[in-house]
């Protein structure tokens, strides 16, 4: 006996991510989605924007984190609030997860909330978890060709930030390849080269999540 | 990884839909995966084979069909199927088209009976 089904996979996740979206929007809150495989800058970047818009914006911080509090604790010395998931091995946060992690903050008296996700250029991209946008990361260190190999990630980002510029000169990474993959990919989309060891580039990027953030 | 947690849901998907037709063992699993998810069949199929103990589809095939990506272009309407991973309007460059298909998972149907031997 064969039965139709045709049910959608994941729908749990995507309903709870509509949840969030609505408790998010009915508090006016912006939430940032940041995706980047291990040690592209994510925690650098947050680091920097907490230093740079803390005083312009009222912002929170969720991190995600496979088993340690280590970029939670680098974040914790900007006093913002911020919430530790440990995924336990796991390679994405959730929509489930961040409604927990949600409950943990004033809605009502922020602007902003920062997720930064597992380390990881694959499985994050599957699974919404009611943020208002992606932001994706990448460094000049990875190569260049990380758009065309993650079309996925590349495509839903509302912007891409390249990190480690400063660093480009000492390794293979193409430039123009970059930039052509990237085109390919998604060719409207905002890019920011910056190094956030020397801090060039990111006021244009500081901009930018300022406009993003409604402010 | 991920693929265990979409695999997961499949299952729990099957088992609620085998148990509301009194389907006690089911003997194969049809999903359909969105050539946009980029999720590999064969790491698809392995979690699948791992996770299947213990429910009702333990000792159920799986077939996966890839739905290919169709776009429509929401500037000139024209309707296409993408070139690699340019999802750019051919007609117009639009490079912001729709995805109408390819971008689901989902499970199609399931087989099975209620012989419980």
């Amino acid at each position: 006996m064969e039965i139709k089904v045709m049910k959608r996979v994941l729908d749990r996740n995507r309903d709870m991510a509509a949840r969030v979206r609505d408790r998010l929007g009915s508090s006016n809150v912006v939430m940032i989605n940041m995706i980047s495989s291990p040690g592209a800058g994510k925690t650098s970047l947050l680091e920097h924007i907490c230093h740079l818009l803390g005083d312009k914006m009222r912002i929170a911080v969720i991190e995600g984190d496979v088993a340690t509090d280590r970029d939670a604790q680098r974040i914790k010395k900007y006093e913002v609030p911020i919430v530790l998931i440990n995924t336990d091995g796991g390679c994405h946060l959730d929509s489930n997860s961040i409604d927990i992690a949600l409950g943990e903050f004033d809605l009502d008296n922020l602007d902003v909330v920062f997720v930064e996700n597992v380390g990881n250029l694959v499985c994050p991209s599957h699974f919404d978890l009611g943020e208002t946008l992606k932001l994706a990361v990448v460094s000049t260190t990875e190569g260049d060709d990380k758009p065309v190999k993650y079309p996925m990630l590349f495509k839903e980002a509302r912007a891409v930030v390249l990190n480690k510029i400063d660093l480009m000169q000492y390794t293979n990474f193409d430039h123009s390849s970059f930039l052509s993959g990237l085109r390919e990919v998604n060719s409207p989309v905002p890019l920011f080269e910056v190094s956030c060891r020397t801090g060039e580039g990111l006021e244009e990027f500081m901009e930018w999540v300022l406009e993003e953030a409604g402010n | 990884m991920h693929e265990i947690a979409m695999v997961e849901d499949v299952l729990r998907i099957v088992e609620e839909v085998a148990r509301d037709n009194g389907i006690s063992r089911i003997d194969q699993v049809n999903v359909v995966i969105g050539e946009y998810l980029m999720v590999k069949p064969s790491l698809f199929e392995f979690a699948f084979m791992a996770a299947r103990e213990g429910t009702r589809a333990a000792g159920a095939g799986l077939t996966i069909e890839t739905e290919q990506v169709e776009l429509e272009c929401p500037g000139c309407h024209h309707r296409y199927s993408p070139r690699k991973i340019n999802y750019n309007c051919p007609r117009c460059g639009n490079p912001n088209p729709l995805i109408t298909k390819g971008k689901e998972m989902f499970v199609k149907s399931i087989e099975g009976d209620d012989n419980t031997g």
